[in-house]
């Protein structure tokens, strides 16, 4: 893909970024249940002149286009609103969480690239093997085991049974590395504060664990099956006439061909990831996106909700593309 | 690759596995796990009881209360209503705020105004406004006395000044950053989502003498850590990890019990069930089939059940510990045969089919109130709600027949659960309940100035209530902590507050 290509890819992108902007609005504003209600504690714990009054301070009282409108337009500035509970900016609710989450992803996919693709690999070149046949069993169970079962699982045998690792929380607090990026492991690597790294991996620990196994198991099949077709192509069995090892036809010629379909899955899955897994996230008490929206959710705060809603269509929308760019780099063939 | 692979994983296990797990947890350190964090630190602006409950440790109001709901003095010396409309507080001397400023009659009267006044808050209104109702404004007379002044006479003013804090003047709106108070603990940081840290206030002045407070606080170190997970929230305890654990579920007692180290703490809570009738349509517009309803079901059995025992079948909507309870009044007992009697009387011999709404929490209990209701000929078809204020609303507009409903009342008044719930037309009242007697009996309870004259009224208007049967009356729940055996000196109150003033730990 050339430079111009990028670029009309990414032109299409905002169309398509316009269009979920619309919809999350749109969702936010018919969802049942006044937000400024909630704000107040309930069922009319205000009499209706002071919700009117509020009403009027937040715009919540405007016309359903002229809201969306301003919405947009605060957009374009960068302005994400207000939260109406915590009346403080949004983008500095979401901002304070995103570190937590991008360190979790981060964590999970290493987790499950560490485990799938040679799993994977391995399965796929010893077709139908012990190997390949337990792999498949390990998968199965990946796949099948929710993630909140597996965590508190994890969490009773880790954090209650052996006792060797800690259960809930990403830092104690007082033990924080010095504030360079937000991502503990990388402030604690760059301030060489090895306490504090010991510290952040052990608790970042069972909660990468939790999400990268089920993750782990869906990459290792679609690698094992992508590799198990590129295999049986010409090309490698040539590669194998000229003479060369194993390994250098399998991680030399097969693997980056068989990855593609890898890639897609991957950033997919970190384009989910970044916004943020709530249930991993509440299991293990961790302070990032994915509960800020939770409790938004439950608090009726709807800027920060749709705010996060439209950082994750983004970042999804986003890791598409980012996917299309990385076929081409891995095949050069690829075309758009 | 695969060698490169492999000492990555050795680095991982080794740093994994041995290590001790750290349990942020000596002896000079509370932690407790709390289920939800708090919105933000300003105490004039929020409604919501986590926040309450951790900056009641860094702020203290006029008056407080203990376990036994009653308010008495804190910042406050002496209380004399001088009026029906003005209150006088001397305060106590050399209180000091956080930041070594002496707390004056002039910061108590700008918290005051703070929180009733429109667009006190930096422009905004406090959303706590209404929960000092009619107050109008507070002066500063000299430097220890402030007077409050009220629109009209209000007797429930002391039980809501309890949610009330003193802010210092000079500080203002920068309360959101960094939170300056009178009460036991400092505040040292919030991490949203993660916890928040308290620290030793140590020119503490003691807290409320009648309460038996004195002195500062035991423990030099109070950390409140969000974990919304039950299951999560209980292995921390078991874990050591937290050393007080708020909202256990039910499911967990006797695990708590058994457990050598720790102990259950229930506490009688603030929030009343009921299955609010719509009043308004038939059958449910006949006393007679709603009294039969309330004959029909089997609160102890439902309160055995599903609830442990840990809660208490209710007479009418109000509160045992509430102002003004009626204690003449029994629960209806469970009597099948005279429902099933009153029903004939109604004339509906062989029952009816209606529809019971719940949210998706209580559907379990709704399904065995269909089971019991069936026994006495009626069929119940139970339609879940993922959303309260949905149901809520379609009930105002008369479109359910019954509904499985709830109401908290952390003031402990018939204010603030009676009256919104049953006076025609109020704003909790959706199922359309509309009795003049009642009505008369509530707003003359609310314009006289004598309590004594206020809770025979409501007295009166319970036993009504109780006749007239507008809901099935439930329960009212318990609320349970659980808690590390090391930690003492602390009780767990029907507000939800967690003061930490007299806390320690071995």
């Amino acid at each position: 893909m050339n430079i111009a290509q990028v670029i009309t890819r990414l032109l299409q992108l905002i169309p398509v970024i316009i269009g979920v902007t619309f919809i999350v609005f749109s969702l936010m504003y018919l969802t049942p249940g006044d937000p400024v209600e909630v704000m107040f504690g309930g069922e009319g714990a205000v009499s209706e002149e002071d919700l009117a009054r509020i009403r009027r301070e937040l715009g919540l009282d405007r016309p359903f286009f002229e809201q969306y409108l301003r919405f947009l337009g605060g957009l374009l500035r960068g302005d994400l609103g207000m939260s109406l509970v915590q009346r403080q900016p949004v983008a500095r609710l979401i901002a304070g969480r995103l570190p937590a989450t991008i360190e979790l992803t981060a964590a999970a996919i290493l987790v499950s690239l560490v485990i799938a693709i040679p799993a994977g690999v391995i399965s796929a070149v010893r077709r139908y093997s012990t190997i390949d046949k337990l792999g498949t069993l390990g998968t199965l169970l990946g796949v099948s085991m929710p993630d909140f079962w597996l965590g508190l699982v994890f969490i009773l045998l880790f954090g209650i049974t052996w006792k060797v690792l800690p259960i809930s929380g990403r830092m104690p607090f007082g033990m924080e590395p010095e504030h360079v990026t937000g991502l503990f492991v990388v402030d604690a690597v760059l301030t060489r504060d090895w306490v504090a790294l010991k510290t952040a991996l052990r608790h970042l620990a069972l909660p990468a664990i939790t999400l990268g196994t089920s993750m782990a198991a869906l990459t290792m099949r679609v690698t094992r099956s992508s590799m198990l077709e590129v295999v049986q192509q010409d090309y490698i069995t040539f590669a194998r006439a000229k003479g060369l090892s194993g390994t250098q036809v399998v991680l030399g010629h097969a693997l980056k061909n068989a990855l593609i379909p890898t890639v897609t899955v991957v950033t997919l899955n970190i384009g989910i990831l970044l916004g943020g897994n709530m249930i991993v996230e509440s299991v293990f008490a961790w302070p990032g996106l994915g509960r800020l929206v939770v409790d938004s959710i439950y608090n009726r705060d709807y800027t920060v909700v749709q705010a996060a809603v439209l950082i994750y269509a983004i970042t999804y929308v986003t890791m598409n593309f980012l996917a299309d760019v990385l076929y081409t780099v891995l095949n050069p063939r690829v075309r758009f | 690759m695969s060698r490169k692979l492999a000492g990555l994983a050795t680095i991982l296990i080794l740093l994994f596995a041995f290590g001790t797990v750290f349990a942020q947890s000596d002896s000079n350190t509370i932690v407790v796990g709390i289920s939800s964090d708090i919105q933000n630190l300003d105490p004039h602006n929020f409604r919501h009881r986590y926040t309450e409950t951790v900056l009641r440790n860094i702020y203290d109001g006029l008056v407080t209360r203990g376990p036994d709901m009653v308010p008495v003095p804190e910042l406050a010396e002496s209380i004399v209503q001088i009026d029906p409309t003005t209150w006088e507080f001397v305060l106590r001397r050399g209180v000091k705020f956080h930041d070594g400023s002496e707390m004056t009659a002039e910061d108590v009267a700008f918290s005051i105004n703070r929180y009733v006044q429109e667009g006190a808050m930096g422009g905004m209104t406090s959303p706590r406004k209404d929960l000092l109702g009619p107050v109008t404004h507070a002066e500063a007379v000299d430097t220890y006395t402030v007077r409050v002044y009220m629109s009209e006479p209000w007797t429930v003013f002391l039980p809501y000044l309890v949610h009330h804090l003193v802010v210092p003047k000079s500080v203002g709106d920068s309360l959101v950053e960094h939170p300056i108070g009178t009460g036991p603990f400092k505040f040292v940081e919030w991490v949203p989502g993660s916890h928040i840290v308290l620290e030793r206030f140590d020119d503490y002045y003691g807290g409320a003498p009648d309460l038996g407070r004195s002195g500062p606080a035991q423990v030099e170190r109070v950390i409140f850590r969000v974990i919304p997970e039950n299951a999560t929230r209980l292995a921390a305890l078991r874990a050591g990890e937290i050393d007080i654990m708020e909202a256990v579920p039910v499911h967990a007692i006797n695990e708590i019990i058994n457990h050598p180290d720790l102990e259950l703490r229930p506490v009688a809570g603030t929030r009343s069930y009921f299955m609010e009738l719509n009043v308004r349509k038939a059958p449910f517009n006949d006393k007679r089939v709603r009294q039969a309803l309330n004959y029909a079901i089997d609160i102890d059995l439902i309160v055995e059940e599903f609830l442990d025992g840990l809660g208490e079948p209710l007479p009418t909507i109000l509160s045992p510990l509430s102002f003004g309870y009626n204690d003449e009044l029994e629960p209806y007992p469970y009597d099948p045969e005279k429902a099933r009697q009153l029903l004939a009387e109604a004339g509906y011999p062989n029952g009816f089919t209606m529809e019971l709404s719940t949210e998706d929490v209580r559907r379990d209990i709704a399904e065995a109130y269909a089971f019991m209701l069936s026994q006495v000929g009626i069929t119940v078809n139970v339609r879940p709600w993922g959303d309260r204020t949905a149901m809520n609303d379609a009930m105002a507009r008369g479109e359910l027949d019954a509904m499985l409903a709830d109401w908290g009342d952390s003031a402990m008044d018939p204010l603030g659960i009676f009256l919104p719930k049953l006076r025609t037309g109020d704003r909790g009242n959706y199922g359309g309940y509309s009795n003049p007697e009642v009505d008369d009996l509530i707003n003359r309870a609310e314009s006289t100035t004598d309590p004594e004259l206020r809770a025979e009224l409501y007295r009166q208007a319970q036993a009504i209530v109780y006749e007239d049967a507008p809901y099935v009356f439930e329960y009212i729940t318990q609320e349970l902590y659980a808690q590390n055996k090391r930690v003492s000196g602390w009780d767990p109150i029907p507000d939800s507050r967690i003061n930490l003033h007299t806390a320690t730990k071995e």
